[in-house]
């Protein structure tokens, strides 16, 4: 599906086939576990906020340790709680292999095939029923369906929800089957087709609930004008027992027609699924689905509609996130509350490093849907006073990427350039290791830092001088290779001690050299990002030692410490300068030995003139820290 | 390629200013002149002005004072002198710093004298080179010398019996404390930065005399 232009879009591009593979959401079987998380206000259910970190939880704690086959397609288990998803496809890609990604509750395995097609193994299934570019299974074709051939108990005899996303390519008269629910039983004296039924009828859409009872549609509700063609749509059934919901994107939707509305008695048992097909049933003569599937959940209770909201994404902030085959994935962000400014984050749950953020224009109307585009570097806001107090300042995070968002890969060359000296002792971490746990580790949703849980590098620079630094010129560990193989960010951080406050420094440039080959298709690119530093809170302490006073024909030891204004404790890890300002010019043997030992300390030798006529003479020493040399 | 600029911030740099005066020595060569040494590191250990000159000197005045080494030896049939006479560099002196008054020096000059101690210049044999010693109060000559030893207080050689005499009860910091230069005008009260109770000696080899 080319972007559409009229609308907006949240992109992220990815830089490369591998890149792009740990950001396709259907990547593997793990289907957005891969993915930078989508995250955004509201909750499923406790801590989950989205579709995605649910089928990653589900993944992640409900699947089956192994799959009940050699086959990366099959699988099944049992999950522990009710109330939860009990059944979950999706339609993706699994290590070039195309298939689909599902879960069952409470059975053995259980063999999904698509039916009229040539083989019961899914990894035969032809690839061309799969989009690869919208990761989604094409239904269209006779009897054209994915069905479960086995009769299994889904434990929704009293409550259920039904979701899909789908994508219709055609609206045209006719019935298309979207989600079939078949009871294999006898009821009535009638064989139950189907009890829960969805179907697309036209451009509407119609949802019918069969009595197990009676073998009759007993709800039945239609909906006109439901669908768009080519227009990906999140259709949401719910039942509680007594009553019918169905939503569209998220959003309720009041039937134009409830034909049927009689009690409705439901049994568990069931032939299984079909998503897909024709209606009334599988052989009948009407249409086909004649759309796309990205991805159907089944629950085994009835979500309320901020949950539905929720799980499309559509109320507060970002909907599902579609893969472009240009290279790029989007996601719509949509809902009244994304007119608020706003921060849309990707965070890699792979890496645990990059974060995409991007607020929302404020003018927008309702539905618009919005596009960024990635900064080259991001850096965070700098540290808080609090954070200043907790001994961790002053960090900037990297991200290396070029104006079209493409994460650097390759080993990006950082070089650091002192506009003025400064004073300031440099810590060049790669991410994550110097870093302690606490605020820094917690994404919030206003959160500017990112999440350091993941395993960095640990390359760690230390600069002590800062210096001008040439383009060939390295530090003894070297700039290069920060752990940043694949992309992550480099960390620029100024520690200072937990009893001071502010930081001090110079002025910065960094310089970022990426390598010819780290980015397939691009060439070097150099981005400058600023680092300012503004010294608060310390007060340097400067005297003559040991002998308090200098004299003609003698020496001093003149030595600054930077100390905390208020604790008067040193700050170790600091340069200071030392300078005559004025005074006998006999500043012999005068040196700045430019090193902080263990007290903390910066001395320069002061060597008095030897001539006693230079007695009374007045010399004023500066020690200075950070700012215009 | 692509890159992107961004602002530099400037940082306003923290300054602290100290303002000195200069205190005499007085003229080499002339009474009350302080005596210093010099090590030949000038960048790391700066010139040692004493702050008062030692009380007493062994061995020499103005010059050094040699001492044959003689003695007598009785034979078979009579007594006999035997004498070695002691060259410029056989001369060992001593500057001592008397406890007369129950104080001797303040301690940052006992520092600075214990750094010239333990940290003897490089020696390199086809270039030695020496901390030089200027009996300032004496003689206007300059000497190379080799510091042997540094003892506080009486009894064994090479010890140190340290006790500090502070004012106000201050940090027991073996460093100045504080964060002030004092000017001339200042009452110069070193207790704050304590005194030594003992005396003290330094002992030092005379290697040769700077030639003028």
């Amino acid at each position: 599906m080319a972007v559409d232009e009229s609308a907006i879009h949240f992109l992220a591009t990815v830089a490369s086939a591998a890149d792009r593979e740990q950001l396709d959401p259907n990547a593997s079987l793990g289907g957005f576990r891969s993915l930078s998380r989508v995250y955004y206000q509201g909750a499923l259910t406790a801590g989950m906020s989205s579709v995605h970190e649910f089928v990653d939880s589900l993944a992640k704690d409900d699947r089956p340790a192994s799959p009940a086959s050699s086959s990366p397609l099959v699988n099944s288990g049992a999950y522990a709680a009710a109330g939860r998803l009990v059944h979950w496809w999706r339609f993706g890609r699994d290590a070039g292999a195309i298939g689909v990604d599902w879960a069952t509750y409470s059975g053995p395995r259980r063999d999904w095939f698509l039916r009229n097609l040539s083989s019961a193994d899914l990894s035969a299934l032809q690839p061309g029923l799969f989009d690869q570019a919208r990761r989604s299974i094409t239904l269209g074709g006779a009897n054209n369906c994915f069905q479960q051939s086995t009769a299994v108990a889904w434990g929704i005899a009293n409550a259920w929800t039904v979701a899909l996303w789908v994508r219709p390519t055609t609206v045209a008269a006719g019935q298309g089957g979207l989600f079939h629910l078949t009871p294999d039983t006898t009821v009535g004296g009638t064989t139950a087709v189907n009890q829960i039924r969805l179907f697309r009828d036209g451009s509407g859409l119609e949802v019918r609930i069969t009595d197990a009872t009676t073998g009759t549609n007993a709800k039945v509700r239609q909906f006109s004008s439901f669908f768009t063609v080519n227009v990906w749509t999140l259709v949401v059934a719910t039942w509680n027992g007594t009553t019918l919901s169905v939503y569209r994107d998220g959003s309720l939707v009041v039937p134009s027609a409830s034909p049927s509305d009689a009690a409705v008695t439901m049994t568990d048992a069931g032939r299984g699924g079909i998503i897909g097909g024709r209606e009334p049933n599988l052989l009948g003569p009407s249409q086909d689905l004649a759309a796309q599937v990205h991805s159907a959940f089944v629950w085994d209770r009835a979500l309320d509609a901020a949950e539905v909201a929720s799980f499309a994404g559509f109320g507060d902030g970002v909907g599902l996130p579609e893969w472009d085959f240009t290279g790029q994935w989007a996601v719509f962000v949509t809902g009244a509350n994304r007119l608020a400014a706003r921060r849309v984050d990707f965070y890699d749950r792979a890496t645990g490093t990059f974060r995409f953020a991007a607020g929302f224009p404020s003018a927008a109307a309702l539905g618009d849907r919005f596009r960024v585009s990635l900064p080259q570097f991001l850096w965070n806001d700098g540290p808080t006073p609090e954070e200043c107090a907790a001994g961790l300042v002053d960090y900037r995070c990297v991200f290396a990427r070029n104006d079209s968002g493409e994460q650097l890969t390759g080993s990006p060359r950082f070089y650091l350039v002192a506009l003025d000296p400064g004073s300031v002792a440099f810590d060049l971490a790669a991410a994550g290791t110097a870093f302690t746990t606490g605020a820094f580790n917690t994404i919030a949703n206003d959160e500017t830092a990112p999440n350091l849980d993941s395993g960095f590098g640990t390359a760690l620079q230390r600069f002590r001088r800062p210096r001008a630094w040439a383009s060939s010129d390295s530090p003894a560990g070297s700039l290069t290779n920060l752990g940043n193989g694949s992309g992550l960010p480099v960390f620029l951080r100024r520690a200072v001690p937990a009893l001071a406050r502010g930081y001090v420094g110079g002025t910065w440039l960094l310089f970022l050299e990426a390598p010819t080959a780290a980015i397939s298709g691009a060439g070097p690119w150099v981005g400058v990002a600023p680092i300012s530093f503004t010294p608060a809170g310390f007060t340097p302490d400067l005297r003559c030692e040991p002998d308090r006073v200098p004299r003609t024909f003698g020496g001093s030891r003149v030595v600054a410490r930077l100390r905390d204004a208020a604790s008067g404790i040193a700050v170790e890890g600091v340069d200071v300068t030392i300078e005559l300002v004025s005074g006998p010019g006999a500043l012999e043997g005068g040196t700045f030995l430019g090193a902080t030992d263990a007290l903390g300390e910066t001395s320069v030798v002061y060597r008095g003139p030897n001539s006693e006529a230079s007695a009374g003479a007045t010399v004023v020493l500066e020690a200075r820290v950070g700012g215009d040399s | 390629m692509t890159y992107r600029v961004f602002q530099i911030g400037q940082g306003t740099p923290v300054v602290a200013t100290a303002t000195l005066q200069l205190l005499p020595t007085g003229v080499s060569g002339s009474r009350g002149a302080l005596r210093r040494l010099v090590h030949p590191d000038a960048a790391t250990f700066p010139p040692v002005v004493y702050y008062r000159n030692p009380d007493r000197l062994y061995n020499f005045d103005g010059e050094e004072l040699r001492h044959p080494i003689t003695a007598a030896v009785r034979t078979l049939t009579a007594t006999r002198t035997v004498r070695f006479e002691e060259e410029t560099g056989d001369v060992v002196v001593v500057e001592e710093w008397t406890a007369d008054g129950g104080l001797s020096v303040p301690l940052f000059l006992f520092q600075q004298l214990y750094e010239y101690l333990v940290n003897p210049p490089d020696n390199d044999p086809l270039a030695p080179s020496y901390i030089l010693w200027e009996p300032r109060d004496q003689t206007t000559d300059v000497w190379r010398v080799e510091l042997l030893q540094l003892q506080v207080g009486g009894g064994s050689p090479g010890r140190f019996s340290m006790r500090r005499w502070q004012a106000g009860g201050g940090p027991n910091d073996p460093r100045v404390p504080g964060a002030l230069v004092l000017t001339p005008t200042d009452v110069m009260d070193v207790s704050p930065t304590a005194l030594l109770d003992q005396p003290v000696f330094l002992t030092m080899r005379l290697v040769s005399v700077v030639e003028a």
